[in-house]
C-alpha cells in the first residue's frame, strides 16, 4: 500500500508540489508532525529557501529524529527537492555553517561565480541534466533532459561519492544535479515545475516499489 | 566556463478589471480574451515561465461576470469562478494547472501581501512602484523568500538620450535614470529585474537594444528584457547582440496561434540555445 506524504513546512512551495501531485491523481498527505510521517511509504520533502532556515524549521516541528528513523532504518523511499535536497548532505555554508541531515557525505557551497560575470547567481533557468547511468527515477524522460532551476548554492561535484551521482549539470563549473542511494533521492531541480520531464520524474518515484529490485 | 543554461521566452499576461488585456505604450488597452482561457492554453504550450500581471484599478478583486460568457472550451480548465474571489484564491486557480514558474504582479505593497500569493501557489512575486517608493521592501522580501522569489520590475522612459524610470502603471515621472535604479533594486536583493521599454511597448518594432545592452552590463542578476518583440527576427537579433537571460512578450503570444512554438522552432533551426 502506498502512502505518498509531503513535508508541509514553513519553507516549501508546498502548494505547487499539491498540484503536481494532484494532476498525477495521486493521493497524498500533508506532513507537519512526527506522526504523520510514521505511516508514510514515500516521502517528499520540498525546499524554498536557505540551508539553514530550512534545518531550523525542520527542527521547530520536531521532524528531524522522524525523517532520520523513516528514511534511513525504515527505509522509507525519499525525495529531496532543492533545498530539501541540500539538507541531506553533511553541511551547508549559506550565511552561517549549518549541519545538514548527513545522510549524504558532501557540502553545499555558493556557485563559484567570482571569475565570470555571464555566471549569474541565482542559477535561474532551464538547464540540461546529464544522467550518465540509467536511473528508475529518470524513466521515459524526453531526450531534451532539460529541467527548471532556481539556486545559488549547489553540490560540488568533486565533494561526493561518484557512486551515488545520478546527474551533473553545468553552470560555470560542473555540480551535483540528483543523487541516489538505496532509498534516498534527491535533485537540485524542480520538477514540480519542469513541465512534462519534470512531472514524469514525481511519477517515477511515486511508483517506486520495495519489492522491485 | 561553460554553462547550458538556456535563455527563457517568457510570455507575459496583463489582466485588467475582468480580462486580459493588450497594451500599447501602457496606453492603448485591448481586450483579448478571458484570465483562465489564457492560462490553460498556455499550459499547453509548454512554457519555459510564465507572468502573470495585474493592471487593474482593483487589484484586490476578481470578478468573473466576463469569464463565464467566453469559457474556455477544450482548454483543460475545468474551474471557472462564479463569484467574486480574492486575489489569493485567483493565483491559487492560476496555478493549478501551471508546472512551470509562476510570477505574479500588480499591487503587492506588503510583506504579508507576497507571502499569500507565493503560498497560493506563486513561486515568484513581481515587484515595482512600491518596491521604488519604499526601497527596503525589496530587501524585506528578499530576507523573507529569498532573492529569487523577487523580482523587480522597471519601466523606462526614453527622455533625450536616458532612460528614466516611470512608476504607477506608467504614469508617474521619478526624473531618475533607469541605470541607477537598476544597481540599487540589485543592491537591495533583487533576485531578477524585468526591464520593460514603455516606448516599445505593443509597438512590434523590436527590443530597445541600447536599454537592454546597458541593463545587462550594470547588473550581475539575471535581466527579462521586455517591450517591442512582434516577430521572430526580434528575438533572434537581440539574442545574438546581447545574450539576455530572458526574453519577454505579451501581445505577439496572444494574437498569433501557435506563436509561441513557432518562434522557438524558428530559433532553435538557428542554433540559438533555448529550450
Amino acid at each position: 500500500m502506498k502512502n505518498i506524504g509531503l513535508v508541509n513546512y514553513e519553507f516549501g512551495n508546498t502548494q505547487s508540489l499539491c498540484n503536481a501531485l494532484d494532476a498525477l491523481n495521486c493521493n497524498f498527505v500533508l506532513c507537519s508532525t512526527p506522526e504523520s510521517l510514521e505511516k508514510c511509504s514515500h516521502i517528499i520533502l520540498p525546499g524554498v529557501g536557505s540551508f539553514n532556515s530550512t534545518m531550523s524549521s525542520l527542527k521547530k516541528l520536531n521532524l528531524i529524529n522522524s525523517l532520520n528513523n523513516n528514511v534511513l532504518t525504515k527505509k522509507v523511499f525519499f525525495l529531496g527537492i532543492c533545498v530539501g535536497f541540500q539538507i541531506i548532505f553533511s553541511e551547508g555554508f549559506e550565511f552561517k555553517n549549518s549541519k545538514g541531515l548527513g545522510w549524504i557525505k558532501g557540502n553545499c557551497t555558493k556557485i563559484d561565480n567570482v571569475k565570470n560575470k555571464d555566471i549569474r547567481l541565482p542559477h535561474t533557468g532551464w538547464n540540461e541534466v546529464e544522467f550518465p547511468k540509467g536511473s528508475k527515477l529518470f524513466k521515459n524522460i524526453d531526450k531534451d533532459k532539460s529541467f527548471y532551476f532556481i539556486h545559488s548554492f549547489c553540490i560540488n561535484n568533486v565533494s561526493i561519492d561518484k557512486d551515488i551521482l545520478l546527474s551533473y549539470s553545468t553552470y560555470g563549473n560542473d555540480f551535483v544535479s540528483s543523487v541516489q542511494k538505496d532509498n534516498i533521492y534527491g535533485v537540485q531541480f524542480h520538477p514540480e515545475k519542469s513541465q512534462k520531464n519534470g512531472l514524469q520524474l514525481l511519477k517515477n518515484f511515486i511508483n517506486l516499489n520495495k519489492n522491485e529490485k | 566556463m561553460k554553462s547550458n543554461l538556456k535563455t527563457r521566452l517568457i510570455p507575459i499576461l496583463l489582466y485588467r478589471d475582468g480580462l486580459i488585456v493588450k497594451s500599447r505604450q501602457f496606453k492603448l488597452f485591448q481586450t483579448v480574451g478571458n484570465p483562465f482561457a489564457q492560462v490553460a492554453r498556455y499550459n499547453k504550450w509548454d512554457l519555459d515561465e510564465l507572468i502573470y500581471l495585474n493592471i487593474s484599478k482593483n487589484k484586490n478583486f476578481f470578478y468573473d461576470s466576463d469569464i463565464q460568457t467566453t469559457s474556455s472550451i477544450g482548454s483543460g480548465i475545468e474551474i471557472l469562478p462564479k463569484k467574486k474571489i480574492d486575489v489569493y484564491e485567483f493565483v491559487k486557480l492560476l496555478s493549478k494547472n501551471c508546472f512551470m514558474p509562476l510570477t505574479y504582479g500588480g499591487g503587492i505593497d506588503s510583506v504579508e501581501i507576497a507571502r499569500k500569493i507565493l503560498k497560493s501557489g506563486a513561486d515568484k512575486i513581481c515587484i515595482n512602484s512600491h518596491a521604488f517608493k519604499d526601497n527596503k521592501f525589496i530587501t524585506d522580501c528578499a530576507k523573507e523568500f529569498g532573492s529569487q522569489a523577487v523580482i523587480v520590475s522597471i519601466d523606462c522612459k526614453k527622455k533625450l538620450d536616458k532612460n528614466i524610470v516611470f512608476i504607477e502603471g506608467g504614469k508617474l515621472d521619478t526624473g531618475m535614470d533607469i541605470l541607477e535604479w537598476i544597481q540599487k533594486a540589485e543592491a537591495l536583493g533583487a533576485g531578477e529585474i524585468l526591464v520593460n521599454s514603455i516606448d516599445n511597448d505593443g509597438v512590434g518594432r523590436g527590443f530597445d537594444e541600447n536599454l537592454c545592452k546597458l541593463s545587462i552590463e550594470k547588473t550581475n542578476i539575471p535581466v527579462i528584457i521586455c517591450g517591442g518583440a512582434g516577430q521572430a527576427e526580434h528575438f533572434y537579433d537581440i539574442y545574438k547582440k546581447f545574450k539576455p537571460h530572458a526574453m519577454s512578450a505579451a501581445n505577439i503570444f496572444q494574437f498569433t496561434e501557435n506563436s509561441y512554438q513557432n518562434i522557438k522552432t524558428e530559433l532553435k533551426k538557428n542554433k540559438l540555445n533555448i529550450r
